[in-house]
């Protein structure tokens, strides 16, 4: 298992667009994915779970994984809320 | 028609988003809740359940693909972003697996499972402080009903079975609704949320429909099928009308008729008052394939091509000679006539992806027009390049975005100048040289316009977001768009001051706002001095004829007076003395808006009566 925790820093958050880029991202991993606020732990690769987040600007996020490529999987899904969805 | 119980007249407030007055029946769409029977479903029954569960989701799935690719190219942005979104839930294992597991584990039925675990979701959302977050409720919604449409059996889109003289009534409309809906037979449209920036609104004004929006609890107080009146002027709905009612449409409506009838008897004549001040009337365009119906209305000239909508849709921004293609559809339309295209306004939150810029908190005070452009000078200079190649027969004029300073006048300047040198170094031959003007549109502007007028060929004043930013109001906004008006005098001075500098400097000053296509508006600018009016093609013939019916000195006396009233009762009367002369132009109050009704007279009324 690996995990790591990303604050969201882009505005408004983890909305419709995000959302949907973060589900298609994490869906080319072979590892399960999660993702953890306070209050509420989603599969990643839900785009119903991960717009229940709704993650706004502030939100810290720990993204957990479990697979041959969890490493990968929460590295690349951790950057993508790091650069703010920006696309590549 | 079948005998049935009226409905006991009722009027229900709102506010008109789009003009005119209709009458037809009601249509409630989206807001029909399906009655979902619930059953305990047997041990053996489950499978058959699950199975009609799946098959209603894949059918969900294909009427989306369906709708998608009949849009293709033509969908907007939003609209194609909802649908995408609806087809990833519609795909998404973990929220089948919980539909699943109510039905097994619940023994629910299908629909009622569905219903369960999406009403769920949409109410965890709902309670989310953020409006963005909320939105998104609103999109389960809308999947429940397309999931339950297909279960049940009932034919989800009443959009596609409304009959001619319908009117539309939702709690809100999506873009997915309004991309069902066949246009041709809606004459109306009310809903219970919106705002003037809202889509509702945009469709009904491009449409030329009438519309209220914000009436609260528009879907349960308007029976379906009831006849309503729809007054986007008055901002008003009224259920169940009666004789008197009736009659009172009848004569918005034959009125409406007379002024077509009117215009259509009309010559083409350059725009001019009763006493013969030469006021252009241009046009405002976004797409070029429409400058020819334009011309044909007899716009003057082009006084405002918006070139946003050149820009998005396409796949990155279009190459050079992708844009030249489109700007020579004005030129080829507009011939010797002025033709004004505005340099890139793409501004902060919608079109951020395309642009390369984060997200902006305050995208109308961040980076949009010639911030834009003069911080992506790779951008501009392909822009200018193709404007001024397009325009290699005609006159062409380059107006300037959100201009704040002298300085990015003469850097915007120096762009152009340095696109100018380099097409002349390879070679290609230019037209008359361009003439370059400002956007008088924020507020900074209008205080240094004395300056701008001294470096400037033209001055183009963008009425909606001057008031906007004037009087700090953001119209979008449900709880204050009341305050957006664009008769306080904060902006006719803004107007005056700015008309002043400009022809202190002897140079030409327009406007292209929404106020030059407004009747009071047109007169109170053409009385502040402006030289053209830059109106939507549909309104070209209507403000012409208008200043053809007033006189620029008695305008001129209005305008001086309505720059120095304290409130609106003053106003009123200070416009109804100002119009005393000419009967035929009315002032009505109506929802809080002025009006100036124009009912033109005996000649229309006498052709009438022959009918």
């Amino acid at each position: 298992m690996y995990e790591a925790k990303v604050t969201v820093r882009s505005v408004p958050g983890i909305h419709a667009r995000p959302a949907a880029l973060l589900v298609q991202r994490a869906s080319l991993f072979k590892a399960e994915v999660f993702i953890a606020t306070a209050d509420l732990t989603v599969n990643a690769k839900s785009i119903m779970g991960v717009m229940m987040l709704a993650a706004e600007t502030g939100t810290e996020l720990t993204f957990r994984a479990e697979g041959p490529d969890e490493k990968k999987a929460v590295e690349a899904l951790i950057g993508m809320v790091e650069d703010g969805f920006k696309d590549p | 028609m079948a005998k049935r119980r009226k409905a006991k007249r009722t009027v229900l407030r709102g506010i008109g988003a789009s003009q005119g007055v209709a009458i037809g029946q009601a249509r409630l769409l989206g807001t029909q809740e399906y009655e979902v029977p619930t059953r305990r479903v047997s041990p053996r029954g489950i499978g058959a359940e699950i199975r009609r569960f799946r098959d209603s989701l894949s059918r969900a799935r294909a009427g989306i693909q369906a709708l998608q690719s009949r849009l293709g190219d033509e969908a907007e942005d939003d609209a194609a972003q909802i649908m995408a979104s609806q087809l990833m839930m519609l795909q998404d294992r973990e929220l089948v697996r919980e539909i699943v597991t109510a039905i097994k584990t619940e023994r629910m039925n299908a629909p009622h499972a569905v219903r369960s675990v999406l009403r769920a979701k949409a109410s965890y959302l709902q309670s989310s402080p953020s409006e963005l977050f909320r939105a998104r409720a609103a999109d389960i919604r809308d999947l429940e009903h397309r999931l339950l449409g297909h279960l049940l059996g009932a034919d989800a889109s009443v959009l596609a079975r409304l009959e001619p003289g319908s009117i539309v009534v939702a709690s809100e409309l999506t873009p997915s609704d309004t991309a069902a809906l066949d246009p041709e037979r809606v004459v109306a449209f009310v809903t219970e949320h919106g705002t003037l920036a809202s889509h509702v609104t945009i469709l009904a004004r491009s449409r030329g429909v009438p519309a209220v929006i914000a009436v609260p609890e528009a879907p349960t107080r308007i029976p379906e099928g009831e006849e309503i009146i729809v007054d986007g002027e008055r901002g008003i709905v009224v259920v169940g009308p009666t004789r008197p009612d009736r009659a009172q449409v009848e004569e918005v409506l034959s009125r409406a008729r007379r002024i077509g009838r009117i215009l259509d008897d009309r010559e083409e004549h350059p725009g001019e008052t009763l006493d013969g001040r030469s006021v252009a009337v241009e046009v405002n365009l976004d797409r070029s394939e429409v400058a020819s119906v334009a011309r044909r209305l007899g716009a003057d000239g082009i006084g405002l091509f918006r070139t946003e909508f050149t820009f998005i849709g396409a796949d990155g921004f279009p190459d050079e000679d992708h844009q030249v293609e489109i700007y020579r559809k004005l030129f080829e339309a507009f011939g010797e006539r002025p033709v004004t295209i505005r340099t890139l306004d793409l501004g902060g939150d919608k079109y951020s992806t395309l642009m390369g810029v984060s997200r902006e908190d305050n995208p109308f005070l961040g980076l949009r027009g010639i911030r834009y452009s003069l911080e992506h000078p790779e951008v501009f200079q392909v822009q200018i390049r193709a404007a001024l190649r397009a325009a290699d027969r005609g006159r062409l004029r380059l107006l300037l975005p959100m201009i704040c300073s002298v300085d990015e006048l003469r850097r915007a300047r120096e762009e152009i100048e340095r696109a100018v040198d380099a097409l002349l170094s390879e070679g290609i031959t230019l037209g008359e040289k361009p003439t370059v003007g400002v956007m008088i549109e924020v507020p900074s502007a209008v205080a240094i316009s004395d300056m701008l007028a001294r470096e400037a060929d033209f001055f183009s004043i963008g009425s909606n977001d001057l008031t906007q930013y004037l009087l700090a109001v953001d119209r979008g906004n449900e709880r204050i768009a009341h305050l957006y008006d664009s008769l306080n005098p904060a902006v006719l001075r803004a107007v005056d001051q700015t008309v002043r500098s400009a022809h202190a400097a002897g140079i030409p000053v327009g406007s292209c706002g929404e106020m030059s296509g407004d009747i009071l508006g047109a007169l109170l600018l053409v009385g502040s001095g402006v030289d053209a009016l830059s109106v939507a093609p549909h309104l070209v013939r209507l403000i012409k004829e208008i200043l053809l019916r007033v006189r620029a000195s008695d305008l001129e006396a209005l305008a001086a007076g309505c720059r120095d009233v304290a409130g609106r009762t003053e106003l009123v009367e200070r416009i109804r003395a100002g119009l005393r002369a000419y009967p035929e132009f009315t002032i009505e109050e109506q929802g809080g808006r002025l009006l100036c009704r124009w009912s033109p007279e005996s000649a229309g009324e006498k052709r009438e009566g022959a009918e």
